[in-house]
């Protein structure tokens, strides 16, 4: 079924039905009316309970401030008499949660997957009424890096084996081994030991790459550190590290698959963002928050598509992609409203090449630029506009925002673009769709149009904010213009 | 093997140095300087100093003329220094611990003098330099005698000391450079080339191409398109039978067009084109034109022109003189019609002059008979009637 075959079914409407699975301990049909797979269905024959009560809502969100966000919503379950008090009793947390859109008369087939995500837990809002909180699968990346310490007799034994993905300069390594001065940058191979460093000056060292550790070959003098091309096979973007986090880091159970990540759109993601960038996790870390990191690095954001996919997504005017019209008869009357004004800015400095471990006081006889290098967490890229900050009354002197960015032209192309993107005056609007609005994604270019707010000619926006009421057929949508 | 990307180690594997040795005063290590000064105090040793190490100039007066060395006891040592010469030859002047040297008793450049005393020596070597080694530079006009000799003289060898340089006897191979001149032999030494130094050949085009060609003689050759100018612009001599210009033609067209330029003599009488005593016009024919551009060119004297070599095919022949006199002194008559008319146009003019008298033989068709004009029509002669206009 296409695209316009399900929305032109969504306009006429029909026999309603709202399909959900849960791979709870036994995996659970539901529905909002009663319906039965067909013979020739997989699976044959299945029977969803009617149980689902009230709506089905969806909320995602594109934040503009970077922060990442899960898609949430509630799913309402009868419970009359209490005779699904048993469900208690299963395992909800972290299972698999599907909910698909069709009308009775189809087979099980032609359903739409409208939402592939997780359940958050089952709890109950009243004594008949139970509520499965559903959030998306980017809460599977929301566990550790890595729990794997060194062990062994060193004072080292609790620390984590540091994990290196992409460029990082400086790092602290850890010691591993005191008897032959040996550390370690990384649980496994690495690419590359770009140098190792005693208080700034290079030493000589036996790399054991395949093990991501080296030895020096004289006893150390001073604090060791050590620039590093991390873990193999090789990758430096913002595109390649993510993936490689969220499939090969985090708990095990919980990392993703090659078939939860957007294949397509992270490949066009990393040829659009070639920009290196690396990561050194010698503590505790999340995933989920060193994903969105690595993304915020160009202005990206991670984000899960409706049907599960782990995709990038950047808040760009205009947005790439084939724009969508949104004009008065695609939704209610009187329902475009504005919702914020975003601060404009005149300027933009951004952190980049990260010192992962600062010197402040080193005493060898390296340069003296050098030791102020070693002593400076950030070097830094600015771009302003005085016109901007004159206009505005604003202060010329930007707060600065860190990033993974590695190299000084990256950095300040990325200041420039963000300062271009939020130096004009910006409005959010909100506004109620109707079902041919339904299927909008989640940073999708948009043309907006509307009586009001000088929208008559339309103007080009982004979707920021999807609130879907699968039930109702409704879309609350927010527009970045 | 990725290459690094980040700008600092990038910056700092760029950087030649990355260690720099730290020096530490000697302040800074706790009592260096004092076991320096006692280990100083404690070393015996001669030291010896002089107001200078160096003399300037001849033998005969050097510059200063002698040199005191003092020799001083270190260490504890006491008492007088033995001077001698460790090498080099000089004349040493002691005085206890001091020596006198002359500059002018050093043979050679310089001499070595030795104090001594219970086994310690120093050593110090004095040099004797020319005078011109305390100048800050040569003088080559008052400080060298003598010319340089060639052997003395590298790059441009003996040449360098001449004044001048013979081309033909000094030099070897060809002009270099801009000034590079190949092929044209003596003549790319010459100011100017003359007419007997441009041989065979043919001067190409664009070798002469502005100006004017100043020659006395063109022989063998072709002119094509250009002027030629002064008196007597083209003047054809010869002496032979042959024809002096010969003018030959396969077109169409004429050999000769001639508009405006046939001006008569009116001094001397003779038209731009004459053939004089027994010469010819035959064999050809003039044609073409109007008889305005034969007016007065054409004079013929003591010839003959047969009716062949002046006639008019599409229109008529035309004389225009105020004087036309026909002389004949055959049995014909002077003007004969065949085919064609005669056109006379200027009816008040004496038509025809007889010179003699036809007698009882008359001949043509227009004659003068016993004073009147006759004219034969039809094999029949007629006289003509006056009759007034």
């Amino acid at each position: 079924m296409t695209d316009s075959e399900f929305l032109s079914w969504l306009k006429r409407g029909g026999r309603y039905a709202v399909l959900v699975e849960v791979d709870t301990s036994t995996t659970r049909y539901l529905s909002t009316v009663a319906y039965t797979t067909l013979p020739t269905d997989t699976p044959a024959n299945r029977a969803y309970s009617p149980v689902v009560a009230g709506g089905v809502a969806l909320s995602e969100t594109l934040p503009l401030d970077g922060s990442a966000t899960l898609s949430v919503g509630d799913i309402a379950i009868n419970n009359q008499e209490g005779y699904l008090d048993s469900w208690f009793s299963d395992i909800w947390v972290n299972r698999p949660i599907r909910v698909y859109v069709g009308d009775v008369s189809w087979p099980r087939s032609d359903f739409r997957l409208i939402f592939d995500g997780i359940v958050s837990d089952l709890g109950a809002s009243s004594a008949e009424l139970l509520v499965i909180k559903i959030r998306d699968k980017l809460q599977r990346l929301n566990t550790p890096v890595t729990d794997t310490q060194l062990g062994g007799s060193t004072s080292n034994s609790d620390r984590l084996i540091p994990v290196c993905l992409g460029e990082v300069h400086n790092v602290s390594p850890l010691l591993v081994d005191p008897a032959v001065h040996e550390y370690q940058v990384h649980g496994g191979a690495i690419e590359r030991i770009i140098e190792v460093r005693a208080d700034g000056v290079p030493r000589t060292i036996t790399e054991t790459l395949g093990a991501g550790k080296f030895r020096l070959t004289a006893a150390p003098v001073g604090t060791i550190t050590a620039s590093v091309q991390g873990a193999t096979p090789y990758t430096n973007t913002v595109a390649g590290i993510v993936q490689k986090l969220a499939t090969g880091y985090g708990t095990p159970s919980e990392r993703l698959t090659s078939g939860d990540l957007d294949s397509a759109q992270l490949a066009s993601f990393n040829t659009a963002h070639p920009q290196p960038v690396g990561v050194y996790l010698s503590d505790r870390a999340n995933v989920l928050a060193v994903c969105q990191e690595l993304a915020a690095s160009v202005g990206a954001q991670v984000s899960m598509s409706r049907l599960g996919k782990l995709r990038l997504l950047k808040i760009a005017l205009p947005a790439s992609g084939t724009s969508t019209d949104i004009k008065p008869q695609d939704y209610e009357a009187q329902s475009l409203e504005i919702v914020s004004r975003p601060t404009v800015i005149a300027g933009q400095k951004l952190g980049f090449c990260k010192n992962w471990t600062v010197q402040e006081s080193v005493d060898t006889g390296i340069p003296s630029e050098h030791k102020e290098l070693f002593a400076r967490e950030w070097l830094t890229a600015v771009a302003r506009d005085s016109t901007v900050a004159a206009n505005y009354r604003l202060y010329a002197e930007p707060e600065q925002t860190d990033t993974l960015l590695l190299k000084s032209t990256d950095a300040q192309a990325e200041a420039t673009r963000r300062l271009n993107l939020w130096k004009v005056p910006r409005t959010v609007y909100r506004l109620v769709g109707f079902s041919n609005l339904l299927l909008l994604e989640l940073g999708q270019p948009v043309t907006l149009y509307g009586n009001r707010f000088d929208l008559a000619s339309g103007k080009s926006g982004q979707v920021i904010s999807l609130e879907s009421d699968w039930i109702g057929r409704r879309v609350t949508v927010e527009v970045l213009v | 093997m990725a290459t690094i990307q980040n700008d600092r180690d990038i910056l700092l594997q760029a950087t030649a140095v990355r260690v720099v040795p730290v020096p530490i005063p000697i302040s800074q290590v706790t009592g260096l300087q004092t076991s320096l000064n006692t280990l100083s105090g404690q070393t015996k040793r001669i030291t010896i100093s002089a107001p200078s190490s160096n003399f300037y100039g001849l033998v005969a007066g050097t510059t200063p003329a002698s040199i005191t060395l003092t020799a001083s006891l270190q260490g504890g040592l006491t008492g007088t220094v033995t001077w001698s010469v460790a090498s080099g030859t000089a004349t040493l002047t002691p005085s206890g611990n001091t020596c006198a040297v002359a500059g002018g008793t050093i043979v050679g450049t310089s001499v070595t003098v030795s104090a001594a005393i219970g086994g310690y020596e120093a050593l110090y070597t004095l040099s004797r330099l020319g005078a011109v080694a305390g100048n800050a530079y040569v003088n080559l006009a008052s400080d060298v005698t003598g010319a340089l000799a060639a052997g003395n003289v590298t790059g441009l060898g003996a040449l360098a000391l001449l004044n001048t340089v013979n081309l033909n006897t000094q030099t070897t191979g060809a002009l270099n450079g801009a000034t590079q001149v190949t092929n044209l032999g003596t003549l790319a030494y010459a100011n100017a080339i003359a007419a007997n130094q441009i041989g065979a050949g043919t001067l190409a085009a664009g070798v002469i191409y502005a100006g004017t060609l100043n020659a006395e003689n063109l022989t063998g050759t072709t002119i094509s398109g250009k002027t030629l100018s002064g008196t007597n612009a083209i003047y054809v001599q010869g002496t032979d039978a042959n024809a002096l210009v010969a003018m030959y033609s396969s077109g169409s067209v004429g050999i000769l067009r001639v508009r405006g330029l046939f001006n008569s003599d009116s001094t001397s009488g003779v038209s731009n084109f004459s053939v004089s005593n027994s010469g010819s016009i035959s064999g050809g024919s003039i044609s073409g034109g109007t008889t305005t551009d034969f007016r007065g060119n054409f004079t013929v004297r003591s010839t003959n022109i047969s009716y062949a070599n002046i006639e008019s095919t599409s229109s008529y022949l035309r004389f225009r003189s105020d004087t036309f006199n026909f002389i004949t002194a055959g049995g014909d008559g002077i003007m004969a019609l065949s085919t064609d008319r005669v056109t006379v146009q200027r009816p008040f003019l004496n038509l025809l002059s007889l010179s003699t008298d036809p007698g009882t033989s008359i001949h043509g068709d227009i004659a003068l008979y016993n004073g009147e004009v006759v004219i034969r029509i039809s094999g029949a002669w007629y006289k003509l009637t006056k009759t007034p206009l």
